[in-house]
């Protein structure tokens, strides 16, 4: 185990008025855990609180209570700050679901991916690094791409731009949220892949977050299914969607696109 | 398809935009007859020219927007193309309407439903108060049986529900035709499934014929009955929806389904469809997909394909059908 969540709450609060502040429960007892290379999928729909998730572990947002602890470093990320977080972060990065807004429209893909190791202090020599990360994401032949700014780039190229950048730091986890959801079908599945190479050949942890149950099954080992903060069913991948037990899972196999099922309507309105 | 009738006649159409670099075509050649009656899907990846199409399926053409040559018959009578703006106003909402993209956040922020209703009623001569009855049944056929809803502003509807105002505003003046550019991007999975079962219902009660377009070839196919499949801005391949799943004539619309992660097919590998489209600026000089296509020979580099066609109206634009198909 790299990562674990114990017994995580997380409350927002809501403005009732001038005065007065009404707590709401966000994220309700998660427990999760994500094991050194593996991919662990966490799938819901909209409001089921994965990105708030996906936050806590990256330390952006503050749990009202409970413990992240990452294990290589023995320590609770809820507790960490200043130069233990900037090492943590290091270690943990995040992937966003918009290519498009990821990236600064003023620099090229070669600033982008020598950011990280300018301040990181790289040793070594840094054009010979972004050849050998860019090649790393199926980037090639790399000089083509270099001196390219993120406009002249589609959704899945600006993707690996900016997994070549999160790969710059040697990453131990990478928390992935909704990557593949912004990229045209055709690509898709070449990025899907990569993650699997990150973790088959970098031994990298993936927590792979979407809406797209079908996709987790294509991609990760183990899988949580969250519905209004909580987790509803957790499990090994082919199990849970096999063979689902809880109702809003279910709901989502029944729900996902595709192509050999046919909607039919049905008269409940 | 020969026992239906044509409901939309798209012939020879060349559209494109205007730059600042001069003029690129974008859909090219297009020329498709969807039937009456049934949904047919347009499906396409970012930047195929799919919203292009869409827009002048309906005459919304306003610059950088050109359209070089070619015809849109709806209808059997109404050349949208060459019409005026009146003209135009009297076919849009009544014979066609259009579910623009996105357009669930298009909604007046700071006007009730009620309202916005009754300014597109307007623009058609009519009001609300004379009109209560039909609009509170067609509310109610989306789904919407709650008379509150009216009174409400967008930010107090869900986006499933606001989608639902905007399917009741299409059809309001009871169209025969509806044109719906991604009509459920950017809902919750599970509130797309029930605006699909929503369409799909409305669509066999009004016997509407309508246009879907989606980026979404899995979901494209389990609601359409026929699926025009976009490339670079030309439809390389339209037919049956169970013959294109189960025997595609083109290499990118087989490609295109078999690179999608479904449930029913979980654990099958995927295939990957290499490279990217290379841009209308450097539009290829022989088959639009013959750079990605693993079928593909130097004569498809060197030559567009002709459009084959079958069965009356269906069509694929590939010189290497059936042989193609062995060698996969």
């Amino acid at each position: 185990m790299i990562l674990e969540l114990r017994h995580v709450y997380k409350d927002f609060v809501v403005r009732k008025g001038i005065f007065s502040n009404e707590r709401r429960p966000g994220i309700w007892d998660v427990n999760m855990e994500i094991n050194e290379g593996e991919i662990v999928g966490m799938v819901g729909g909209s409001g089921g609180g994965k990105t708030v998730i996906a936050w806590m572990i990256m330390g952006l947002l503050k749990p009202t209570s409970g413990e992240i602890i990452y294990h290589p470093m023995n320590a609770d990320v809820v507790k960490m700050k200043g130069k233990q977080l900037r090492e943590y972060r290091s270690n943990v990065q995040l992937v966003f679901q918009d290519p498009y807004s990821s990236l600064d429209p003023t620099h090229t893909v070669k600033w982008h991916v020598e950011r990280p190791l300018r301040v990181s202090k790289y040793k070594g020599d840094l054009g010979t690094r972004v050849n050998e990360l860019l090649r790393e994401v199926a980037l090639s032949p790399p000089e083509e791409y270099l001196n390219k700014y993120p406009f002249q780039l589609s959704g899945g190229q600006r993707q690996r731009v900016y997994l070549a950048r999160v790969l710059a730091l040697n990453p131990k986890v990478l928390i992935a949220d909704e990557p593949v959801s912004n990229v045209d079908a055709s690509i898709r599945v070449t990025l899907l892949d990569l993650f699997k190479y990150l973790r088959d050949e970098r031994g990298i942890s993936i927590m792979y977050i979407t809406h797209d149950i079908a996709t987790i099954g294509y991609v990760a080992d183990r899988v949580y299914v969250m519905r209004l903060g909580r987790i509803v069913e957790s499990g090994d991948v082919r199990k849970v969607i096999t063979n689902p037990e809880n109702e809003y899972t279910k709901l989502l196999v029944e729900a996902v696109p595709d192509p050999y099922r046919r909607i039919e309507e049905e008269g409940d309105y | 398809m020969s026992k239906g009738t044509v409901s939309v006649e798209v012939k020879g159409l060349n559209v494109g935009y205007i730059t600042d670099k001069g003029y690129t075509r974008v859909v090219r050649n297009a020329n498709i007859s969807i039937p009456e009656g049934k949904i047919t899907g347009i499906v396409g990846e970012s930047g195929s020219g799919k919203s292009t199409l869409a827009n002048s399926l309906i005459g919304f053409i306003n610059p950088p927007l050109f359209v070089e040559s070619g015809s849109v018959i709806v209808d059997g009578k109404y050349d949208v193309l060459a019409m005026d703006p009146d003209q135009l106003n009297q076919v849009r909402g009544k014979i066609i309407s259009y579910v623009p993209q996105a357009a669930q956040n298009s909604l007046n922020p700071i006007r009730k439903v009620k309202d916005t209703i009754n300014d597109m009623l307007r623009g058609h001569g009519m009001d609300l108060s004379t009109n209560r009855e039909s609009v509170l049944k067609t509310m109610e056929m989306v789904g919407l049986s709650d008379r509150q809803v009216l009174d409400m502003y967008p930010f107090q509807l869900s986006g499933g529900m606001r989608q639902r105002v905007i399917i009741a505003i299409s059809l309001l003046l009871s169209p025969r035709i509806v044109v719906m550019d991604e009509p459920t991007t950017g809902l919750d999975v599970i509130v797309q499934y029930d605006i699909l079962k929503l369409i799909k219902k409305l669509q066999k009660q009004m016997s509407l014929t309508i246009v879907f377009i989606s980026h979404d070839i899995a979901m494209l196919f389990q609601i359409s009955d026929y699926v025009a499949v976009m490339y670079g801005g030309q439809i390389v391949e339209y037919g049956e929806y169970s013959e294109l799943l189960g025997n595609a004539r083109h290499p990118y619309t087989y490609l295109m389904l078999n690179s999608v992660p479904t449930v029913s097919t979980l654990g099958r590998k995927l295939t990957k469809i290499p490279g990217e489209f290379e841009g209308f600026s450097n539009y290829p000089k022989g088959c639009v997909f013959s750079q990605r296509c693993p079928f593909a020979t130097p004569q498809c580099r060197d030559s567009p394909p002709q459009a084959y066609s079958y069965a009356g109206v269906f069509f694929y634009k590939c010189s290497r059908y059936p042989e193609w198909r062995d060698q996969k």
